[in-house]
């Protein structure tokens, strides 16, 4: 008897579960119908003039801005676009941001964005690393931007063509994870009876700064190990990003279908700034 | 205070838990951030210590519950590497904490081997205490057969630690039965305190912090990671349960990540020959050398 009670009450459970979730799904989606048919109804301009006071206000409370916000985008999450990505950098640059990640799980055939519409690849072997400036050219779209624009995105606070803001702005790959790693190892392993190595296996600490050291050779760009990410995702996951890098990130989750705008950017802003990071002290 | 707590559920509780336990999937792995013992302290207007000392009684809870809702290992973090930067009269508190916790474990083994608990403490053990050391490699020695419960305590760990303690034991191979090729993360993994651990299912971090803090950075790649703002000493088995409908509501969402990258996995052993009598020579040696450690440790004489 006490098992059915059981098997009936777990089944309800997962029923109400279920149901919630799909309840907020539609309330989500509503929301985002509601949010995006009103930015497109008051005007671009109207809307920049919002954003821009916004992220104003925030970067004057903020106790502390992330050096290094990284994006982590779920392999089945169809809600991030480019032009979504553009709007971010935008904000990102606004409030003070200098490097943006992007760690794209999804297949190149689903949503993937790829970055070069966006922004200007510099000039680096590894393929990594871009430029966004404020007033980044948009030349070509790809089945998510919408249309060509061809001037400021209301972000640039130097318009004289005398000091233009710019975004580090990195890809990351599944191989810059665990796999960069191994690589790591099978350097130092083709040296390992050289000196340099010997004497890094005296000391696990020099042996730590010298797997640091060759990491960031690989990656090829110098930035400081990211302190914010936001998964955009139903599910807080890190999707295997960066073990060695991303040890004190602050995650936030932005659920699929959610509408996000700079309310939300700022949202996530306001919470790191509140946040301790204690350093096991 | 024992390592397993005689706790006493209310009848709602046990149905809930009969419930979830006959409906859904249960994880096979969980991993606790013990995170808020200064700050409950801190509330309570009681000593830190105690305050740490509250967590290891809700700790006993925890894997209790665990032991009944039928999971089958479980991962805490109770020390960082980063910790030895507090006060030392924190350090050495936390340190008698442990001597008392691990000394009481000798004394109730029988009670641990009635339950199949097995203890094993990843992390730099020697940079503890000699008297600690011991402690924790009698510990680990004694509970080594038992296998209904794995209860991994990390202690003096760090996630940087691990992953370069792992290189570390590839560059030192002294036989030369690896070769370049054979390196691969599929190695790397195996040369991880958790060689014999599954990677954790679910990550479950208290406090309202929403970082990671240098632990099982490696590992989690396809943990459903959950955060709760209770402090540790004041979760509950409801929190607990919470945690467990959220990983049975997010698991399915995960489960196409899960198999690819097991799939990847599998293709890269196959690439990198990590079945080949070489490598599995390498690792066998890797495991008697960490078990000829523990033993020395245990059977060291103190001064």
């Amino acid at each position: 008897m006490i098992e059915v009670i059981c098997l009936l009450l777990g089944k309800l459970l997962l029923l109400l579960v279920g149901a919630y979730e799909l309840l907020r799904r539609q309330q989500q989606t509503l929301y985002a119908l509601v949010r995006g048919s009103y930015d497109f109804c008051r005007g671009k301009d109207a809307r920049e003039r919002h954003e821009r006071r916004l992220l104003a206000e925030c970067k004057a409370s903020l106790t502390k801005v992330p050096q290094h916000l990284v994006l982590i985008i779920a392999p089945d999450d169809h809600y991030v676009n480019a032009r979504r990505l553009n709007a971010i950098f935008g904000y990102a640059m606004a409030i003070g941001i200098k490097h943006v990640s992007v760690y794209d799980r999804r297949e190149e055939k689903d949503s993937y964005v790829e970055l070069e519409p966006l922004c200007q690849p510099r000039e680096d072997p590894s393929g990594r690393c871009y430029i966004w400036t404020a007033r980044t050219v948009h030349h070509k779209t790809n089945g998510h931007t919408n249309g060509h624009h061809k001037r400021s995105n209301g972000y640039a606070n130097g318009v004289n063509g005398t000091h233009i803001p710019q975004l580090q702005v990195y890809r990351i790959r599944p191989a810059d994870c665990h796999a960069l790693i191994a690589d790591v190892c099978r350097d130092l392993y083709e040296i390992r009876k050289t000196p340099l190595v010997q004497d890094l296996l005296q000391k696990r600490e020099s042996l730590t700064d010298e797997i640091t050291l060759r990491l960031s050779q690989r990656l090829g760009y110098e930035a400081p190990d990211p302190d914010l990410g936001i998964i955009f995702a139903r599910q807080t996951c890190t999707y295997g990003l960066m073990p060695w890098h991303v040890r004190f990130t602050e995650f936030h989750t932005h659920h699929s279908d959610r509408y996000f705008n700079v309310e939300c950017f700022t949202k996530v802003l306001y919470r790191y700034s509140r946040c301790e990071q204690r350093w096991g002290k | 205070m024992s390592w397993v707590a005689d706790y006493e559920y209310t009848w709602l509780e046990r149905i809930f838990m009969r419930a979830l336990r006959t409906c859904g999937h249960i994880p096979k792995h969980v991993a606790f951030v013990m995170d808020g013992n200064r700050r409950f302290a801190r509330s309570q207007q009681i000593d830190k210590i105690e305050g740490h000392s509250r967590g290891f009684s809700k700790l006993a809870d925890c894997l209790r519950w665990c032991l009944d809702l039928g999971i089958r290992e479980v991962t805490t973090f109770a020390f960082s590497i980063e910790n030895f930067k507090r006060s030392s009269e924190e350090v050495e508190g936390l340190f008698n904490l442990a001597r008392d916790k691990f000394g009481k474990l000798l004394k109730e083994t029988d009670r641990l081997n009635q339950h199949g608990i097995r203890i094993r403490v990843i992390g730099n053990i020697e940079l503890l205490p000699l008297d600690l050391q011991k402690l924790v490699a009698t510990a680990m020695l004694t509970t080594e057969d038992n296998n209904k419960l794995f209860l991994n305590v990390a202690f003096s760990y760090t996630s940087r630690d691990e992953m370069t303690q792992a290189l570390e034991t590839v560059l030192q191979q002294s036989n030369n039965s690896i070769i370049g090729s054979n390196i691969s993360e599929r190695l790397l993994e195996e040369c991880m305190y958790t060689r014999h651990s599954p990677a954790p299912d679910l990550v479950f971090r208290t406090s309202g912090e929403t970082r990671l803090s240098d632990f099982m950075m490696w590992q989690l790649s396809g943990s459903v990671l959950y955060f709760s703002n209770v402090l540790w000493p004041q979760i509950t088995f409801w929190n607990f349960l919470a945690s467990i409908l959220a990983y049975q509501r997010d698991r399915y969402r995960l489960d196409k990540f899960r198999q690819a990258e097991h799939i990847r996995s599998a293709q890269l052993a196959w690439r990198s020959d990590f079945h080949s009598e070489g490598v599995q020579q390498f690792l066998h040696s890797m495991d008697e050398d960490r078990r000829k450690l523990l033993v020395r440790l245990a059977s060291s004489k103190m001064c």
